[in-house]
């Protein structure tokens, strides 16, 4: 929690294509539907694609806020899914590599921003960058999205390890993506814990997991937020309960 | 009694305190002990002897005991007197061997009075250690205690003979550097820096130094307090720049670059989640 009670989660992977975009827009979408104020700010610097996702072509990014000096407040698009959103630019390699300073500076806005909205969700980039970190440390709540694939695993991990090491959090919540069902989400969680609990010695917690159904690639192809295309799915029902766990 | 008795002499005179007292008493003991010959008396022994013997040696017997009691406090109180002398009078910090902050205070206005006596400047240095508690943290304090040892090892054997190492408090080691200017200082601080390194890395904790320098001239109308404060501040600079260094060359002076990758282990135990996932997938 910040000062003023609203909550900053970080929404990280390591790997990418594991479903970080994916998930920050349709938790988003759930929790706005719970009138609650949330702000999505794309942190992939380098490569965003939530305004692709949900279908906007934003004509101000975080790159003219950063290195522009644009108003912060112009750059915010709202949804027509209910939250708020602020665009990062993508291929413009500048921001890959931030100063310090800039980071310092993109913080210092959002925490301004942060007093009108309930949530505020930061979809970090995949990889393990200063950037990613650097958002990750200015989380109230990391957020780790994984899935069956090895590397994933490996690659969760791996941003665990370091964001502990660098940072001394240990408090993460883990979604696991893309399961057959709550067993298999199950399963790949008491592994993931015992391993972390062996060889970092703390517990990670399992915010929920998201069934694999035709849902999820129908919705991306057609660009829109899968909580409003297919509400009936069962992976919209998962990422509903996400949502919930997260507003606990 | 005087302080510069060594603890040997100092029992060997509180033993032959009690034996004069004995000495004058002499027949009551012998009395005793001719009742129980060659032996030593035990508290049960002496009890019962004591109810063996008449009122008048009684009397005598708590005589000695009173005596020897009341010189055995008088003893025990110089004693602790003594110790406190000796204590105030320590200038070794026990950790580390090295002088302690006390004597650190005593060693700059000597160390500064000189600048301004002969008119070369003196340099400070102010040696941080950065996220030192991760190694209590992770390895106890035992080893914490140990790398402190270590670290004021490796700084007191990598300065010049002329200046001074000591345990400033907790993490933080002072250096004392006479006849030395500002640039000079810098070089030895780097020099601190890469030998403390060596000892820090293969904790792979992050821990690293931040040094602090700060020269006194005798134009600078510094007193000690002053001084150290510009070490600190110095040091302080430090810290901050060395966080906000993220690119190129140097990001290899961040104290999180010595952040553990994934080991072979730690990898091996996901393969082995992931085979069972695989193998469940097959059947």
């Amino acid at each position: 929690m910040t000062q003023n009670g609203s909550q900053i989660l970080s929404i990280s992977s390591g790997k990418g294509g594991v479903g970080k975009t994916f998930i920050t827009v349709n938790v988003a979408t759930c929790l706005a539907g719970h009138k609650k104020r949330v702000l999505v700010v794309d942190c992939d610097l380098g490569l965003a694609n939530i305004d692709i996702m949900i279908g906007v072509s934003p004509q101000y990014t975080l790159k003219d806020v950063i290195f522009d000096n644009a108003d912060i407040e112009r750059v915010i698009i709202p949804t027509q899914y209910g939250f708020h959103f602020i665009p990062a630019s993508s291929g413009v390699k500048e921001m890959t590599q931030l100063l310090y300073e800039s980071i310092e500076t993109t913080k210092t806005m959002i925490t301004n921003l942060a007093k009108n909205y309930d949530y505020v969700i930061l979809d970090t980039g995949a990889g393990i960058s200063e950037t990613v970190l650097q958002f990750n440390l200015f989380a109230t709540k990391n957020i780790i999205v994984l899935n069956r694939e090895l590397t994933s695993l490996t690659d969760a991990y791996a941003t665990i390890k370091v964001i502990y090491q660098m940072f001394g959090r240990y408090a993460f919540h883990i979604i696991i993506n893309s399961v057959k069902d709550g067993e298999e989400a199950k399963r790949i969680f008491t592994h993931i814990d015992g391993i972390c609990k062996k060889f970092l010695g703390f517990p990670l917690s399992l915010l929920g997991h998201i069934a694999s159904d035709e849902a999820v690639p129908r919705s991306i192809l057609k660009r829109q937020v899968l909580m409003q295309a297919f509400p009936e799915a069962r992976s919209a029902a998962d990422l509903a309960r996400i949502a919930e766990n997260i507003g606990e | 009694m005087p302080l510069h008795v060594n603890s040997r002499e100092r029992d060997m005179n509180a033993k032959n305190n009690i034996g004069k007292i004995l000495n004058k008493y002499s027949s009551v003991i012998s009395l005793l002990e001719k009742s129980k010959p060659g032996k030593y008396f035990g508290v049960d022994d002496l009890i019962a002897e004591l109810s063996s013997l008449d009122g008048q040696a009684i009397y005598r017997v708590m005589e000695i005991f009173l005596d020897i009691s009341e010189d055995l406090v008088r003893i025990s109180e110089d004693l602790k007197r003594e110790n406190e002398a000796l204590r105030s009078m320590a200038l070794i910090d026990n950790l580390t061997g090295l002088y302690n902050n006390r004597f650190f205070l005593l060693q700059l206005d000597t160390e500064m009075a000189r600048t301004r006596r002969t008119g070369l400047s003196c340099a400070l240095l102010m040696v941080d250690l950065d996220n030192f508690k991760r190694i209590n943290d992770t390895y106890g304090h035992l080893e914490g205690d140990r790398f402190l040892s270590d670290i004021g090892n490796c700084l007191k054997a990598s300065v010049r003979p002329t200046d001074t190492v000591c345990r400033y408090g907790g993490d933080e080691f002072t250096v004392i550097m006479p006849a030395t200017g500002y640039r000079e200082a810098k070089r030895i601080a780097d020099r601190l820096r890469k030998a403390a390194k060596l000892l820090s890395k293969p904790l792979n904790l992050g821990v690293a130094t931040s040094i602090g320098v700060a020269e006194y001239t005798v134009n600078r109308n510094w007193d000690a307090k002053e001084f150290i404060h510009a070490a600190d501040q110095s040091m302080y600079d430090i810290k901050k720049n060395r966080k906000k260094r993220f690119h190129g060359q140097e990001i290899t002076e961040r104290p999180g670059e010595a952040a553990q990758p994934v080991t072979v282990e730690e990898k091996e135990a996901i393969f082995g989640l992931y085979d069972e996932l695989r193998t469940e997938g097959e059947e």
